[in-house]
C-alpha cells in the first residue's frame, strides 16, 4: 500500500487541524503502517477512498479508529521520576497547606494507557496515608483515544510493563491476574476518572481550575501554535500558584506564557 | 593738635587730659581685649572700653564743672599731674605737703577723688579684663550712689557677652550636630551688636554657600544627575573644590556614558567593542574590568557558539535518525502484522488439515472393518458355492438315476406296447397308455437330459464363481491390509497434523510477542523522534539567539555569524523550509474538514 504526496498532505491537514497532531512528510511510512490494516479490512483500494469515508462518516466511528491508530501512546509507570519526587516533596506538602477544602484537582491530560495517572495516585496515597479519609484526591485523567482509555479502565499490566514499579507499590496496589498479567487494586482504579477529551477542544468544559496539570509528552507531537495556544488555555485554568508539567524534552520559552520555571520541565502560576 | 591744646582753658585742658586718660583706658581695655582669643570678647571689650571712656567723660565734665583756684601752683600741680596722667603714670599724685589750709584739703580731696576715679577705674577694667579673658562671672563691687551706673554699664555688658556667647554656642552646637542652616538671631540685639551678629550670620553664609553648592552638585550627583556643575564664582580654596569637584563630575560623567554606550551596545548583541579612552586612577581598574568581561564574552560566547552550532548540527541528526528509526519500526510493526495475518491463516489451515485427517482417519478405519466383512462374507459364498457344487453333483446323481428310470420305462413302454399290440383290440387302450408312457419317459429323459446340462452349466459356472470369489477374496484380503496401511498413514497424518498445529499456535504467540515488543518500539522511537525534533527546534533557537550577539573575531575583526554555519545545515534548513510552504499551498487551511466532537461529557467532580 502506498500513499501519494497528495493523499498523505490532505489526511495529514485532517488530522492536525482536528487533532493537533502534526505529521510531517517523514511521517509518510508512520501513516502507511499504522493505517493500511483499516483500509484492507474496509477494502478501501487508496488513500482517497479511505479519506472520502473518514469525512463522510457520520458514526464517529472512522474518526475513533483513526485515532486510535494515528496516536503514539508510548508510556510507562515512574516515567521522567525526578517529576514525581519533585510532586511528593514540594508539590503535594504545598496543597496540603494551601488547599483549604480538601478537594485536590490534579490532570493527567494525555494519560495513554493510565500508567502517569496510576502513579500519582499511588503516591498521592502513600503521601496522605490515614489522612486521605479527609481528602478528594481524585485524578482526572483524559485522553483522545478510546483504545488507550480502555487499557487505562481495565488497568491490567504485564509484568514487564510494571518492571519500573517499586516493590512496596506491586505488594499494595498491584494483584496478580495470571503468569504474565497484574492489576492495579481497585482503591487506586476508583482515584482516577478517565475520560476522552481532545485537548485542541477550544474551551475546557472543567467546572474549577487545577492546583496541577501534567501534560508530557503530547505537545510533542503538536505544532508550534497549537502547543502555544494550548498552554495558554492550560494557564487559564490553572489555580494561583499551581503547577504545570511537561515532558523532559519539552521547553515553555518565556515570552509566550506567564507560567514560571521551577526545574526542568516544571512551570508554575505565580500568585 | 598742640596748638589748640595751649591755647585751651585749663578747665578743657583738664577735659581734654581726662578724655586722653579715657582713651588710653580704652587703648589699655583694647590690648587687654587682644589677649582674648576670641574676636566677640575682644570685641565686647573694646565695647567696653568705649563705654568706659563714655563715663569718665560724664564724670570728668561733672567734676571740672565747679569753678576752681587760680592758684598757679595748684594750677602747675594740677597740669603736671595732669600731664603725667595724660603720658599714662596715674599714680601721679598732687603733693599735699605743698599745700596748707584750704589748699591743702581741697589737694587732698583732689588727690583722694583721682585717687577714687583711678581705682574705681581699676576695678571696672579689672572686671573688663576678666571679660576678655572669657571670665564673664567676674565680680564687681557695688559703686554707691550715681557710681552705680558703671555697675549698671558693666552688668548690661556682662548680659550682652554672655547672649553672644550663648548665641554662639548655639551656632557651635548647631555646627557640631550638622545643622548648618541654623542661624544667630540678631533681633534680641542692638547696635554694633546686632551688626556684629548679623556680620557673623553673613560670615557662615560666606563659609557655606560654596559647600552648599558643592553639596547640591554632590546631591544630585548621589541621585544619579552627573549634568550638575559647581556655577558659583568663589575664590581661593573654594574655587579650587569648585574646579575640582567639576572636574570629577565631568570625569565621572565622560567615563559613565561611554561605559553606558559599551553596555548599551553589549545589551543589544555587540560584543565587539570595548573601553578605548585612558581612564585614571581606580577608573582604569573599571576600564580594564569591562574590557576584560567583554573579552571574557567574547570567548565564552564563541565558545557558546560553537557549542549551539554543534547541538543543533547533532541534534539534528540524532532526529534525523531517530525518524528513520522510527519509520523502520513503523514497518517493522506493519510487515509482523502482516506475518501475522499469514500465519493465522497458515494456522487456521493446518487446524483444517488436521480436522480432515482425523477425518479421514476415521473413514478408512470404517472402511478397512467393511473390507474385513467383505472378505468373510466372500469366504461364506465360497464355502457356499462348494455346499452348491456338492448338491449339484448330488442333483446330477438324481437325475442319472431319472434318466436311467426313464430308459427303463422306456423300454418297459415299448414292451408294453408290444404286448399291447398283440392283445389286439384289447389292448388298444392299453397301448395309447404305454404310449403316453413312453413319451413321459422321453420327456423325462430329455427333461434328466436338459437338467444335467443345467447343472452342468451351473456347475462349471459355480467353478468360475468359485474361481472368482476366491480372487476376490485374495484382493480383497490385499485391500484389507492396504486399508490398514492406509489407515496408519491416516492416522500418522492426523497426528502431524495436530502437531503442527500446536507449534504454529506456538509460533503464533511467539510472533505476537515479537510483534507487541516491535508495536511498543515503534512507538518509544516514534516517541524519541517526536522528543528529539523538539529538542532539535529548542537547539536550532539557541542557536539563533547565540547568533544574534555579534562577536570580535578570534583575529580580532568582526563577522556574521550567518557566514559561519556549515553550507550542509544552510541546505537543510532551506529544505526544511521549503517542505513547510509546499504544505501551506497545497493544503489551504480553510479546505480542511472539521471532525465530529468525540468528547466526553460528564467529568465527575471536575
Ligand atoms: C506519548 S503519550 C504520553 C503519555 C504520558 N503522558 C507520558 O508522558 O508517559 C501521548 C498521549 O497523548 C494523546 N494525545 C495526542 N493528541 C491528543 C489530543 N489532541 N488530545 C488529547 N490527547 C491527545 C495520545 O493519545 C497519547 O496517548
Amino acid at each position: 500500500m502506498v500513499i501519494t504526496t497528495k493523499e498523505f498532505n490532505q489526511l495529514a491537514a485532517y488530522i492536525e487541524k482536528n487533532y493537533g497532531i502534526h505529521l510531517k512528510t517523514e511521517k509518510k511510512t508512520l501513516v502507511v503502517g499504522r493505517l493500511q490494516h483499516i483500509l484492507q479490512e474496509k477494502n478501501f483500494q487508496n488513500f482517497t477512498e479511505y479519506y472520502e469515508y473518514l469525512i463522510q462518516d457520520k458514526t464517529r466511528q472512522a474518526a475513533v479508529t483513526l485515532i486510535n491508530n494515528i496516536t503514539t501512546n508510548h508510556t510507562f509507570f515512574m516515567r521522567e521520576a525526578d517529576h514525581f519526587i519533585f510532586f511528593r516533596d514540594q508539590v503535594l506538602p504545598f496543597l496540603k497547606e494551601t488547599v483549604k477544602d480538601k478537594d485536590l484537582r490534579i490532570w493527567s491530560a494525555g494519560c495513554s494507557t493510565g500508567e502517569e495517572p496510576y502513579t500519582l495516585s499511588m503516591i498521592i496515597n502513600d503521601f496522605f496515608g490515614k489522612e486521605k479519609f479527609w481528602w478528594d484526591t481524585k485524578i482526572l485523567a483524559t485522553d483522545i483515544s478510546e483504545k488507550v482509555l480502555l487499557k487505562a479502565r481495565v488497568g491490567r499490566y504485564l509484568d514487564r510493563q510494571i518492571e519500573t514499579v517499586p516493590d512496596q507499590w506491586k505488594q499494595n496496589y498491584f494483584k496478580k491476574v495470571n503468569d504474565q498479567t497484574t492489576e492495579i487494586k481497585e482503591t487506586i482504579k476508583n482515584e482516577v476518572i478517565f475520560r476522552r477529551f481532545n485537548l485542541i477542544d477550544k474551551c475546557f468544559p472543567f467546572k474549577r481550575k487545577f492546583h496541577v496539570i501534567f501534560c508530557r509528552n503530547v505537545m510533542i507531537y503538536f505544532d508550534n501554535q497549537t502547543k502555544n495556544d494550548l498552554i495558554h488555555r492550560f494557564y487559564e485554568c490553572t489555580e494561583p500558584g499551581g503547577f504545570l508539567f511537561i515532558g523532559h524534552s519539552e521547553s515553555l520559552s518565556r515570552d509566550i506564557t506567564d507560567y514560571k520555571y521551577v526545574i526542568p520541565a516544571v512551570y508554575r502560576k505565580g500568585g | 593738635m598742640f596748638t589748640w591744646y595751649k591755647k585751651a582753658k585749663v578747665s578743657n585742658k583738664l577735659l581734654a587730659s581726662y578724655i586722653f586718660l579715657a582713651f588710653i583706658s580704652v587703648l589699655i581695655s583694647y590690648l587687654a581685649a587682644y589677649q582674648v582669643s576670641s574676636d566677640v570678647a575682644r570685641e565686647s571689650v573694646l565695647s567696653g572700653g568705649v563705654l568706659l571712656f563714655l563715663i569718665i567723660g560724664l564724670i570728668i565734665s561733672r567734676r571740672v564743672s565747679k569753678p576752681f583756684l587760680e592758684l598757679k601752683n595748684l594750677i602747675g600741680q594740677i597740669e603736671h599731674m595732669t600731664n603725667e596722667h595724660e603720658t599714662g603714670d596715674i599714680d601721679v599724685m598732687i603733693p599735699e605737703d605743698q599745700f596748707d589750709g584750704e589748699y591743702q584739703i581741697i589737694v587732698k580731696k583732689i588727690n583722694r577723688m583721682v585717687n577714687d576715679l583711678v581705682s574705681m577705674n581699676k576695678k571696672a577694667m579689672d572686671v573688663v579684663a576678666q571679660f576678655g579673658k572669657g571670665n564673664f562671672e567676674a565680680p564687681l563691687e557695688n559703686f554707691p550712689g550715681k557710681k552705680a551706673f558703671i555697675n549698671e554699664s558693666i552688668e548690661t555688658l556682662r548680659t550682652d557677652l554672655k547672649k553672644v556667647h550663648a548665641e554662639i554656642n548655639r551656632l557651635i552646637k548647631a555646627a557640631h550636630e550638622g545643622r548648618l542652616s541654623e542661624r544667630a538671631d540678631s533681633s534680641e540685639f542692638s547696635g554694633d551688636w546686632a551688626t556684629l551678629i548679623d556680620g557673623l550670620n553673613s560670615l557662615i553664609d560666606a563659609i557655606l554657600a560654596p559647600i552648599q553648592e558643592v553639596s547640591a552638585v554632590l546631591n544630585e550627583l548621589d541621585k544619579g544627575n552627573l549634568q550638575m556643575r559647581v556655577e558659583g564664582n568663589y575664590k581661593g580654596d573654594h574655587e579650587r573644590i569648585k574646579i575640582a569637584l567639576n572636574d570629577t563630575v565631568t570625569t565621572l560623567e565622560n567615563n559613565i556614558k561611554e561605559v553606558s554606550e559599551v553596555l548599551t551596545e553589549m545589551s543589544e548583541g555587540n560584543m565587539d567593542v570595548a573601553i578605548t579612552t585612558e581612564y585614571r586612577g581606580d577608573f582604569s581598574a573599571l576600564k580594564k574590568s569591562l574590557n576584560h568581561i567583554i573579552q571574557s564574552f567574547n570567548s565564552l560566547l564563541h565558545n557558546i557558539n560553537n557549542a549551539s552550532n554543534q547541538v543543533a548540527a547533532g541534534s539534528k541528526q540524532v532526529s534525523d535518525s531517530a525518524q528513520e528509526l522510527a519509520s523502520g519500526a513503523t514497518e517493522q510493526a506493519s510487515s509482523i502484522e502482516q506475518l501475522t495475518a499469514s500465519m493465522e491463516e497458515i494456522s487456521s489451515q493446518t487446524d483444517n488439515n488436521a480436522k480432515h485427517a482425523g477425518k479421514a482417519d476415521s473413514l478408512v478405519n470404517v472402511a478397512k472393518k467393511e473390507a474385513v466383512q467383505g472378505n468373510d462374507r466372500m469366504a461364506e459364498m465360497l464355502k457356499s458355492m462348494d455346499d452348491i457344487n456338492e448338491s449339484s453333483s448330488n442333483i446330477s446323481k438324481i437325475i442319472k438315476v431319472i434318466d436311467e428310470i426313464a430308459f427303463q420305462t422306456n423300454i418297459l413302454a415299448l414292451n408294453a406296447a408290444v404286448e399291447a399290440a398283440r392283445a389286439g383290440q384289447h389292448g388298444k387302450g392299453f397301448a395309447v397308455v404305454a404310449e403316453e408312457v413312453r413319451n413321459l419317459a422321453a420327456r423325462s429323459a430329455g427333461a434328466a437330459k436338459e437338467t444335467t446340462a443345467l447343472i452342468e452349466g451351473s456347475i462349471k459356472k459355480v467353478e468360475k464363481g468359485t474361481k472368482i470369489a476366491k480372487d476376490t477374496a485374495g484382493a480383497l484380503n490385499k485391500i484389507v491390509d492396504a486399508v490398514t496401511e492406509v489407515a496408519t498413514s491416516v492416522n500418522n497424518i492426523a497426528v502431524a497434523s495436530k502437531e503442527q498445529a500446536s507449534g504454529i499456535s506456538q509460533i503464533n504467540q511467539g510472533i505476537m510477542q515479537v510483534s507487541q515488543v516491535v508495536q511498543a518500539n515503534s512507538a518509544t522511537s516514534e516517541e524519541s523522534a517526536a522528543a528529539s525534533e523538539e529538542l532539535t527546534s529548542q537547539a536550532e533557537l539557541l542557536r539563533e539567539m547565540v547568533a544574534k550577539f555579534k562577536l570580535k573575531d578570534a583575529s580580532g575583526q568582526t563577522f556574521s555569524e550567518s557566514e559561519k554555519i556549515s553550507p550542509k545545515v544552510l541546505k537543510m534548513i532551506e529544505k526544511l523550509g521549503k517542505q513547510e510552504n509546499e504544505r501551506e499551498l497545497v493544503q489551504p487551511e480553510k479546505q480542511v474538514p472539521v471532525a465530529a466532537a468525540i468528547n466526553d461529557h460528564d467529568f465527575g467532580k471536575y
